[in-house]
């Protein structure tokens, strides 16, 4: 056995959780079920930084990279139970299950961004999804939210299937399943069968690629995002995405770096392709959360250009652009659900007549994740391109550049609404919940001040 | 040469006017807000005024240099300072900014507070723009002046806003995209720096110099705007209120003409040689399709929309004529354009506000109505001819002069685009002054208030000084300029013909 010590967040996070389920079924408090997950989110963020370390053999790690995920996932935790307060969709009594399936969910994205070993991975990826399977359709009476759970739940075994089978190929090839052993095994030994491990790596980077909604692996999240109550989509436009990203960029940067034939050209197939998709479809959507799904696919693809080049400094782009991203896309999901139905982009029209400060936010929001300067997309989006020209992917950035004008288009597309058309309704004049208000002023001072003070996140 | 004062002179310039802003949200009352936003813009130019009078007119050196270190791993610096070039344009853009202040007074009434904040906000990025020496900085000013401007356009446009809207920011995105990947391109080539002194040190090979000034000449061309680039430019200018009109003629189109100065001449010094004779060319027609276009219109704003394409035409062949006079000329026609085309829309601004249109047919026997208006209307024709005794007509000589330096061929066509923009100008100031009175507008016509008359006033002062004594403006970029041709003549390997 041995040393626990870089496992203290996990440790610090379970225990409040299993509090929490005991507590929970004691305490039948809506101000506790509430705001449980967000307190436990802020305390563990205490001792996630600082933790460095590995534990059980090897198989889990906590670094840099994973200290920033593990941030980003309870950043995520902590905005989505903020914007959950008081969303009306969820029965009250459920609620208790609701921020249950959201601790343990995240639990589990932490665990993927530590894991240094296949078969940790797939269990740690597993847990999670199952989690955001029950989470999608947590609408009980709504035939889309239900419909939104079961596709996502059998689409995804099928993407664990081919994650199991590439693990088996790996494991049948080179003998081990710890990442870095992996790799020592293709470095060493050049006369392995390169056609098996090629299986067995595409059946990998499927499976993770589903769970981040890669093109052409991408079909599940439009619906999965419309069908899912608008708090969880919020949640899993970021945690599973960001955990399935990092730990894409784990297994390629560990256990295949030295064999970079292997996934260079499905890699930068699946980046072209899915900002490709994602752009050029969100610019037909007319239902917001619809258009949020495909420009998330598109972020996962600028995501891929800084997986490309397998390196530490890269890795450092994709923590910053993850909380950046993190911050952004909660500052318009709470945005979308401020409004009386938010989810059809006419409820934008005029929004700015009557809301100028929420108005002028949203349009904050848009433009940094469009990537235009001074807010923190633009930094973001600048060190993924960066990083991509550096290694020679010139063309690839060009392309993402071009498909990143696209977005410009769509993102403008709500902005023109809510400024420049006078609104349809008159009674328009409402009160803001005070969580929705804390959860856009919070998402906007965080991508306003990164994107001017940058140096605060990177060093 | 290091800051001569002990106080960060240039960063207050630059962010005066957010103070304005911030202290704009205690205002309730219309007037005092209005106020406030001129009282910002006239002491962001007190402050700035030791800038102009301790200016070192002998040395081709930015001066009043401050630096920190922005991005330290990235090797990214918050660096300011001027020099002989961009202090006129960090002036120009000063005297832009309270014009539009005064010019809004009466013509907004919708979301005042908004509307000036704007103004402001936009002064910050101008002045950064200008100011800017390391090129991410730049890019970040060059690219967060989208988001002002697409909203003045958007909400408080005429007509056809919404489109002339998304259509200037996703022209001006694409094309600053693209400079995007050569600043990267360029930042690792260069080995891992931002400073724009130490990337006009660098010497890059030339086929990758072609690349990073097509790259930059993305941007830039779309910005000035160079023909075929040019059609977000008529529409834009066409819907923006006048203020927005006014910033648009006199900062925004310089800033692309500045970013050829500042960036692609002296970074891609072989390239810039190679590639002028293309771009001489597409001025040359900017300059008669331009003025051919603007021939042709009816709406009277569109009309002075077109004729900035033909201006800028000269602005980019003076440039790119790469000696004495077509640099200075093309310096002075980009300052001399901001001026009038400004004045220009001013002009048209307060003519609308009388009639509420813009139609040129309705037009007519202004002369008899509004007196002190033709007054004023006459010298600022006179000025866009290019005259003698105006500004324009320096400027316009000195870009011949250099044409005619650079080869007969490409001088010979600038006598029709002239005598082509005199027939346009003239033509206008027939049909809108002299002709009869007609009936739609005639009741609707009073003559300048006092207001109206203090914010041309400067204007004609400037255009009557730069006319007589162009040495004020030339004395201050000439040590720059001899540097920058010295430059492209010391490093590039092809000589100049």
């Amino acid at each position: 056995m041995g040393n626990y010590y870089a496992l203290i967040p996990e440790i610090v996070f379970t225990v409040l959780l299993i509090s929490y389920f005991i507590l929970g079924l004691l305490i039948k408090n809506k101000y506790f079920t509430g705001f449980a997950p967000a307190v436990i989110a802020l305390f563990t963020m205490i001792f996630i930084h600082e933790i460095n370390g590995t534990a059980f053999d090897g198989m889990f790690v906590a670094d840099k990279f994973s200290q920033s995920l593990k941030f980003v996932f309870l950043a995520n935790l902590f905005l989505c139970t903020i914007i959950s307060l008081r969303y009306e969709k969820i029965r009250k009594d459920i609620l208790y299950e609701y921020s249950l399936l959201m601790l343990l969910s995240t639990l589990a994205m932490m665990l993927i961004v530590s894991s240094r070993d296949f078969i940790m991975l797939f269990l740690s990826v597993e847990f999670m999804s199952l989690g955001v399977y029950l989470l999608s359709g947590f609408i009980l009476n709504d035939l889309k939210s239900n419909e939104a759970s079961l596709k996502y739940y059998i689409l995804g075994s099928l993407a664990s299937v081919f994650f199991l089978l590439g693990i088996t190929i790996i494991y049948a090839v080179t003998g081990t399943t710890t990442f870095n052993e992996v790799n020592e095994a293709l470095r060493s030994s050049g006369n392995l069968s390169t056609f098996y491990l090629f299986l067995g790596v595409i059946g990998v980077i499927t499976a993770l690629a589903f769970k981040a909604g890669l093109a052409p692996f991408h079909q599940w999240s439009p619906d999965v995002y419309e069908g899912a109550p608008t708090t969880i989509t919020a949640f899993m436009s970021i945690g599973p995405k960001a955990a399935a990203v990092g730990a894409l960029a784990r297994v390629i940067l560990e256990s295949f770096s030295y064999s970079p034939e292997l996934w260079i050209v499905p890699l930068t197939f699946l980046s072209l392709l899915t900002m490709a998709v994602g752009n050029i479809l969100a610019l037909r959507q007319r239902n917001i959360k619809r258009l949020l799904a495909y420009s998330s696919i598109a972020h996962a693809g600028y995501l891929m250009l800084a997986i490309l080049p397998a390196s530490m400094e890269a890795l450092n782009a994709i923590n910053f652009y993850l909380i950046v991203y993190t911050f952004m896309n909660i500052g318009a999901f709470s945005i979308v659900l401020l409004l009386p139905k938010g989810e059809d982009i006419e409820a934008y029209s005029g929004v700015a007549f009557y809301q100028p400060i929420f108005a002028l936010f949203m349009l904050a929001f848009l433009f940094s994740l469009t990537g235009i300067p001074p807010f923190a997309g633009f930094i973001a989006k600048f060190q993924i391109f960066m990083h991509a020209i550096k290694s020679g992917y010139l063309l690839v950035a060009l392309a993402g550049i071009i498909f990143s004008i696209l977005s410009a288009f769509y993102y403008l597309k709500i902005g023109v609404k809510m400024f420049f058309i006078k609104p349809i309704t008159q009674n328009a004049v409402y009160a803001i919940p005070w969580n929705l208000k804390l959860s856009v002023i919070v998402s906007f001072i965080f991508i306003t001040v990164l994107g001017v003070f940058p140096f605060l996140l990177i060093n | 040469m290091n800051n001569a004062f002990d106080y960060p002179i240039l960063s207050i310039v630059i962010f005066l006017p957010l103070i304005g802003i911030f202290l704009m949200i205690f205002f309730k009352n219309l007037n005092l807000v209005r106020i406030l936003a001129l009282l910002t813009t006239i002491a962001d130019l007190i402050v700035a005024l030791p800038v102009y009078l301790n200016f070192d007119k002998t040395t081709h050196l930015f001066q009043f240099v401050e630096s920190y270190a922005w991005i330290p791993f990235l090797n990214i610096y918050y660096k300011v300072g001027v020099d002989g070039i961009s202090v006129l344009f960090v002036l120009l853009s000063q005297i832009i900014s309270i014009l539009c202040v005064l010019v809004s007074w009466r013509a907004i009434q919708e979301k005042v507070k908004e509307f000036y904040s704007m103004i402001l906000f936009m002064e910050t990025i101008m002045i950064g723009v200008f100011c800017a020496m390391d090129l991410f900085l730049f890019y970040i000013f060059w690219e967060a002046i989208l988001i002002p401007m697409f909203l003045m356009i958007g909400i408080w446009g005429s007509g056809n806003r919404i489109y002339a809207s998304v259509k200037f920011v996703l022209f001006t995105f694409a094309g600053s995209v693209l400079m995007l990947i050569g600043i990267i391109a360029l930042y690792f080539a260069a080995g891992k720096t931002f400073d724009i002194i130490e990337l006009s040190k660098t010497k890059l090979s030339l086929n990758f110099q072609i690349w990073l000034f097509l790259a930059f000449f993305a941007a830039f061309a779309i910005k000035v705007p160079m023909f075929p680039f040019h059609t977000w430019l008529p529409d834009a200018h066409t819907e923006a209120p006048t203020a927005g009109s006014v910033i648009l003629a006199g900062i925004l189109l310089k800033i692309g003409a500045y970013g050829f100065l500042r960036f692609s001449m002296p970074i891609c010094p072989e390239a810039t040689l190679l590639l002028r004779h293309p771009i001489q060319i597409l001025s040359i027609i900017a300059i008669i399709y331009g003025a051919f276009v603007t021939l042709m219109q009816t709406d009277f704003k569109r009309l002075i929309a077109y004729s900035s394409i033909s201006h800028m035409g000269f602005v980019t062949l003076g440039l790119f004529s790469l000696n004495f006079p077509g640099l200075q000329g093309g310096i002075l026609q980009m300052i001399n354009h901001g001026l009038v085309t400004g004045a220009l829309f001013m002009c048209i601004g307060m003519i609308y506000e009388r009639t509420h249109t813009r139609e040129l047919a309705v037009y007519g026997g202004l002369g008899r109505a509004v007196p002190i208006f033709v007054f004023f209307y006459t010298i600022f024709s006179a000025a866009a001819i290019g005259f003698p005794g105006t500004n324009s007509f320096i400027g316009e000589f000195l870009v011949m002069l250099g044409a005619f330096k650079e080869g007969y061929s490409i001088g010979t066509p600038l006598i029709l685009g002239i005598a082509l923009g005199t027939t346009y100008m003239v033509w206008l100031y027939y049909r809108v002054v002299l002709t009869e009175l007609k009936d739609e507008i005639k009741h609707d016509l009073y003559d300048l208030n006092a207001r109206e008359i203090i914010s041309l006033i400067p204007i004609v002062f400037l255009i009557l000084l730069l006319g007589f004594q162009p040495s004020v403006a030339l004395n201050f970029m000439d040590e720059s300029i001899r540097n920058l041709l010295n430059h492209i003549n010391t490093v590039s390997t092809i000589s100049l013909k």
